[in-house]
């Protein structure tokens, strides 16, 4: 059985004295199953919004509803973390306890009494996350990439219909972040995915639908690809000998250092001060910038 | 083994050791003063201040770190066990270590052959540590929640102690306050006010409780 999400015009203020400040101010998003890519920078207030389709913050204003469940109520926010799996940016985890006892106490408290079911699931999902081996060693001894794994197992033991990962390849190396990513893919033919990140590969690498999230709104709905292709025409590749960065409104998304000078990836309008200039085919990230530019947002690039 | 069962074992094993190290050292640190008096009636005085006072301290400390404290909050949250659930799981190896560290010291001194009898009968005896430590537990919970800090609510439970060790006087006469006084059974043990007092002491506890509860369920203001 698949589930949607529906979101409408959700807004959350968090005040301090007269300050106010608005994570989210107005966001609507319908999302379907499969994998489902929120982007933006920090601060974006991509995990306000995780932390409420999880049932953990209250929204100010505006409706969710998960899976026919409007989530304002408590009985039904009971229901959708019933059917959650959730693994936040800032993972703790029980030292003291084993992968296998941390993965249990988290289904037991998920609800899952029957001791046979779920010893035979907690086996089931530290397989699939590559844990076997490692199950019955402490939660202190492992790498950063296998606390993530353990993390995940938690948020499958219970076959949730909608999961939850925020910011989930942070801080892991290249090998444990496509591992990570294709266990995501191969999970999301039966769920709603939720993935929030700030790094655009990710999202390239793994889904069909996104949003781009920044100062609470929603700047971008579709597929990468159409955010893509959104940039076409304005990504341009400079090569100059010269010590000082292009600007005249063009964003730097990348420099590389050659023979000849440095070459520098160019997002803008039009380069018009450099007649060498060439066009490139752009990608995610060029989207993501040119989006940025477009909608008038900060974008964190090597022009900054 | 049943799933409370294997849920109290995980609460057990999750809290950082020194949540039990420090019951632990003020344990062996009475019984060692237990040794020493051992024949006079300091030996008495020792084991009553260990029982009605230094169980329910330590159990009202470590009550206001039961759930804030804990590193995976933010993925019970995301469960659907209820707060009461939640609360009283993380409260009940504080209380297991109460009851232990009680009767731990009370046979230990038996063994060491030091009278306790003046303290009255098994019951009486237990009640003098319970109700205060039931009282603490509940306050130190809710302190906790309001402040939105457990070193905040381990603060203000030591502030509530030490306000009743230094106004003795006040709380003994004043009408009120005598009620909620929380060493009652050791200044005055034969009082007939005194299963008044144990009873409010108790019912400030659950009512502590049921508020921490509430303001539990505001889980945002925790993560």
């Amino acid at each position: 059985m698949t589930i949607s999400i529906q979101i409408n015009q959700l807004k959350k203020t968090y005040r301090s004295g007269a300050k106010a400040v608005h994570a989210l101010d107005g966001v609507d998003l319908d999302i379907n199953s499969g994998m489902f890519g929120l982007l933006g920078p920090n601060g974006a207030g991509k995990t306000t919004l995780m932390r409420i389709l999880a049932g953990i913050a209250s929204p100010t204003s505006g409706r969710v509803v998960v899976g026919g469940y409007d989530i304002s109520g408590a009985k039904n926010r009971a229901i959708v973390k019933g059917m959650l799996g959730y693994l936040p940016q800032e993972l703790g985890l029980y030292p003291e306890l084993t992968a296998r006892q941390f993965v249990d106490y988290m289904a037991i408290l998920k609800g899952m009494d029957d001791a046979r079911r779920r010893s035979a699931r907690v086996s089931e999902v530290l397989e699939m996350v590559g844990l076997t081996a490692q199950a019955d060693r402490k939660l202190k001894g492992f790498s950063g990439g296998m606390k993530r794994r353990a993390g995940i197992a938690q948020a499958l033991v219970n076959d949730p219909r909608l999961l939850i990962v925020d910011e989930p390849t942070a801080g892991l190396d290249p090998e444990e972040r496509i591992r990570f990513r294709n266990l995501l893919v191969s999970l999301a033919s039966e769920r709603i995915i939720l993935l929030s990140t700030h790094i655009v590969e990710d999202i390239g690498q793994t889904c069909r639908d996104m949003a781009v999230l920044s100062r609470g709104q929603i700047l971008f709905r579709g597929s990468p690809n159409a955010l893509t292709q959104a940039a076409a025409g304005h990504v341009w590749t400079v090569t100059t000998a010269e010590p000082r960065r292009p600007d005249n409104g063009l964003s730097v998304v990348s420099m590389l250092h050659l023979a000849e000078g440095v070459q520098y990836r160019l997002v803008g309008v039009h380069p018009e001060s450099y007649p060498g200039a060439a066009a490139a085919q752009p990608g995610l990230e060029d989207g993501y910038v040119w989006l940025m530019k477009e909608k008038n947002q900060a974008v964190e690039t090597m022009a900054a | 083994m049943n799933a409370s069962l294997v849920t109290l074992r995980y609460a057990v094993f999750s809290r950082r050791a020194d949540q039990y190290w420090f019951p632990a050292a003020f344990l062996a640190l009475f019984l060692i003063m237990l040794v020493i008096l051992r024949g006079s009636v300091n030996a008495f005085t020792a084991a009553q201040a260990y029982l009605a006072a230094i169980i329910p301290m330590l159990a009202g400390i470590l009550s206001a770190y039961a759930v804030l404290d804990d590193p995976a909050l933010e993925l019970m949250f995301a469960t659907p066990r209820p707060s009461w659930r939640l609360l009283l799981e993380r409260l009940a190896p504080i209380f297991l270590v109460s009851l232990l560290t009680a009767l731990g010291f009370q046979g230990t001194a038996a063994g060491l052959q030091v009278d306790l009898s003046g303290l009255g009968n098994f019951i009486v005896t237990q009640l003098i540590w319970f109700c205060p430590t039931a009282a603490l537990m509940g306050l130190g919970s809710l302190l906790a929640f309001v402040l939105a800090a457990p070193t905040g609510g381990a603060l203000a439970v030591g502030g509530v102690w030490i306000a009743q060790v230094i106004l003795r006087g006040w709380f003994l006469t004043h009408p009120l306050a005598r009620h909620v006084y929380l060493f009652y059974s050791i200044h005055v043990p034969e009082d007939p006010f005194l299963p008044v007092n144990q009873l409010s002491l108790v019912g400030l506890g659950v009512f502590c409780l049921i508020a921490a509860c509430w303001l539990l369920d505001r889980q945002e203001r925790y993560i």
